[in-house]
């Protein structure tokens, strides 16, 4: 079969399999946890408004921690499921290309966290904005979330996608090349992302929100600038932000493809 | 490039400080060829090697000509049906040989129509539609070797394929590897199982702590071991009179008579002497030999013998 048939077949087998609750019922439970959290707030203060409930909300929990967790929990699974459960003997003798099957896998892996981190930021968006009161729908919003101008909803929509993708390839590439990936992915994503983000000066831009928080400082309303961390540091400009994070992404999937094509998966009988 | 099926120089294959496969030189032939030993003997590991699943730490292996390892051209005619019991079990039957069939090079038509023959084959029509999750040991077994023949490999690769299986199922799989034996695919099975071997082919390869300790025809194995002497049951009516006068034979080293008698149990170095003289022997006492069993001409024998 061609290579691109391969990819196709791959990354749609992954997409479809992640799309079974009963595999992905964590990361669901995760996506939708700050829209409850929204909702818990916006029902029970009424000192919030919409921007402060979305923009809190957008930055502290679901950039910084639902999408860091969910793209953890759907990209290391992509090899390393397979080597769970055993089945990769089935994959590895048949005439395919490796690094077709592991960028095929990530491609399939990287379309469902997108599909799902979007429809979850959409989701928080809504509940943030017909939660609670006090401002009249902005002129220029965004149809689900009346409330909210477009300036707050376009660059969280963007920085997701922008983590979904370094993110999901950078943590489907652990999976290659570690027997532990969701060890070493909490450790990253928790431990190594935040001391890279504490550090002085150019430091900073070790660590993959370094990037997000760029794109939401440049091109985000005011509504992002009165939030803690977001304008204290330099930033990136938004093209230097692309370039970035799509050579990450290009990396990551060059590192697990090179290492998968002769890597052996011992198996246990 | 060698013609043999498998072709291997000072192959070992260690995990750490665990021995897996220890200098195993060794041709293999071809056809149906069973591969024995017990548990840790290093037939897993072997089969692995052969199957590409994994490198060798030292020394060389061909199979087809081929080195397998992660070799795209040698899985194309290569059909591996795996030990472990491990399916996607949210896909039914049809799908999932399909699936694999897809990644063989064919195309979803084909793929279908290729899986559907093959689960026929199996004995899972009826069944091809249900989730393998549902699936009993049977069942799975019949999944996993469907897929492993449904592209008409010219080598099928077999871990432990009867372990577990009720006796239906058991003899059909052997007629399977029988037929498929026929067809010219050359087979290779494991087991630890002796007697499901010995039912499949005569043509074994033994291992035993990860080294080669026979390989050949059964028989000829047999005949290797001229140090251990040739056992053979006879019922008699009269076998009291019959141990007296096969103990004088040449070639023969006891004669034990059972205690409830009308049976004995003769051990000789020389059993085409034995087989010659007995008829002439039998009618000389009038013993009326009713049953005669050579009991360890068989696998078992060959093995306990072996390692000992």
């Amino acid at each position: 079969m061609e290579t691109l048939g391969i990819l196709g077949l791959f990354a749609r087998t992954q997409l479809v399999r992640s799309l079974s609750l009963r595999r992905s019922w964590l990361v669901y439970a995760f996506t939708l946890l700050p829209s409850l959290v929204a909702l818990v707030i916006a029902t029970h203060s009424r000192r919030n408004n919409a921007e402060a409930i979305a923009t809190n909300l957008s930055w502290f929990v679901f950039l910084q921690v639902v999408v860091p967790l969910v793209t953890l929990l759907q990209g290391q699974a992509v090899i390393s499921r397979e080597v769970e459960d055993r089945t990769i003997t089935y994959l590895f003798s048949r005439p395919v290309s490796r690094p077709a099957m592991f960028i095929g896998r990530s491609l399939g892996a990287l379309a469902f966290t997108l599909l799902l981190l979007l429809a979850g930021a959409a989701l928080l968006l809504f509940v943030a904005s017909h939660g609670s009161g006090g401002k009249e729908p902005a002129p220029d919003h965004f149809p689900l979330a009346p409330i909210l101008s477009d300036g707050v909803v376009l660059p969280l929509f963007a920085a997701v996608a922008l983590g979904a993708v370094a993110y999901t390839l950078i943590f489907a590439a652990l999976g290659v090349f570690t027997k532990h990936p969701m060890i070493l992915g909490l450790a990253y994503t928790f431990a190594l992302e935040g001391f890279f983000a504490n550090l002085p000066g150019s430091n900073q831009a070790l660590a993959i929100q370094y990037y997000l928080r760029s794109w939401i400082a440049a091109k985000g309303s005011d509504a992002w600038g009165r939030l803690e961390g977001v304008n204290m540091i330099d930033f990136e400009s938004p093209g230097k932000v692309l370039l970035k994070i799509g050579l990450v992404a290009l990396v990551a999937l060059a590192l697990g493809s090179w290492r998968i094509r002769r890597k052996e998966f011992v198996l246990s009988a | 490039m060698s013609g043999a099926l498998i072709s291997s120089q000072g192959l070992s294959r260690w995990y750490g400080p665990v021995v897996g496969v220890n200098d195993l030189t060794l041709e293999v032939e071809g056809g149906i060829v069973g591969l024995l030993g017990p548990n840790g003997a290093g037939k897993s590991t072997f089969l692995k090697l052969v199957a590409g699943e994994i490198r060798p730490s030292r020394g060389t292996l061909a199979v087809l000509g081929f080195e397998p390892f992660a070799n795209r051209e040698y899985f194309r005619v290569l059909g591996f049906c795996p030990q472990q019991d491990a399916l996607y079990e949210d896909l039914d039957a049809r799908e999932f040989v399909s699936f694999l069939l897809r990644l063989s090079g064919f195309n979803a038509k084909e793929a279908r129509a290729r899986a559907e023959r093959a689960l026929e084959r199996t004995g899972l029509k009826d069944a091809m539609l249900r989730r393998t999750a549902g699936f009993s040991k049977g069942m799975r077994q019949r999944t996993k070797l469907a897929a492993a023949i449904a592209h008409d490999p010219r080598f099928l690769i077999v871990d432990e394929p009867l372990s577990g299986l009720d006796p239906l199922v058991r003899s059909e799989m052997i007629a399977l590897f029988q037929e498929l034996g026929r067809e010219g695919v050359h087979v290779l099975i494991s087991s630890h199982v002796l007697h499901e071997i010995e039912s499949v082919t005569e043509n074994i390869l033994l291992l035993h702590r990860g080294r080669l300790l026979a390989q050949g025809p059964v028989p000829e194995i047999r005949k290797l071991l001229s140090r251990y002497p040739n056992k053979v049951d006879i019922r008699a009516r009269d076998a009291r009179r019959l141990a007296r006068a096969l103990l004088e034979l040449e070639g023969t080293s006891s004669v034990h008579l059972a205690p409830e008698g009308g049976r004995l149990s003769l051990e000789t170095f020389d059993l085409a002497r034995f087989h010659a003289e007995l008829p002439a022997i039998a009618a000389r006492e009038r013993a009326g030999i009713q049953t005669l069993e050579s009991t360890d001409a068989g696998l078992d024998a060959v093995f306990d013998y072996l390692v000992g």
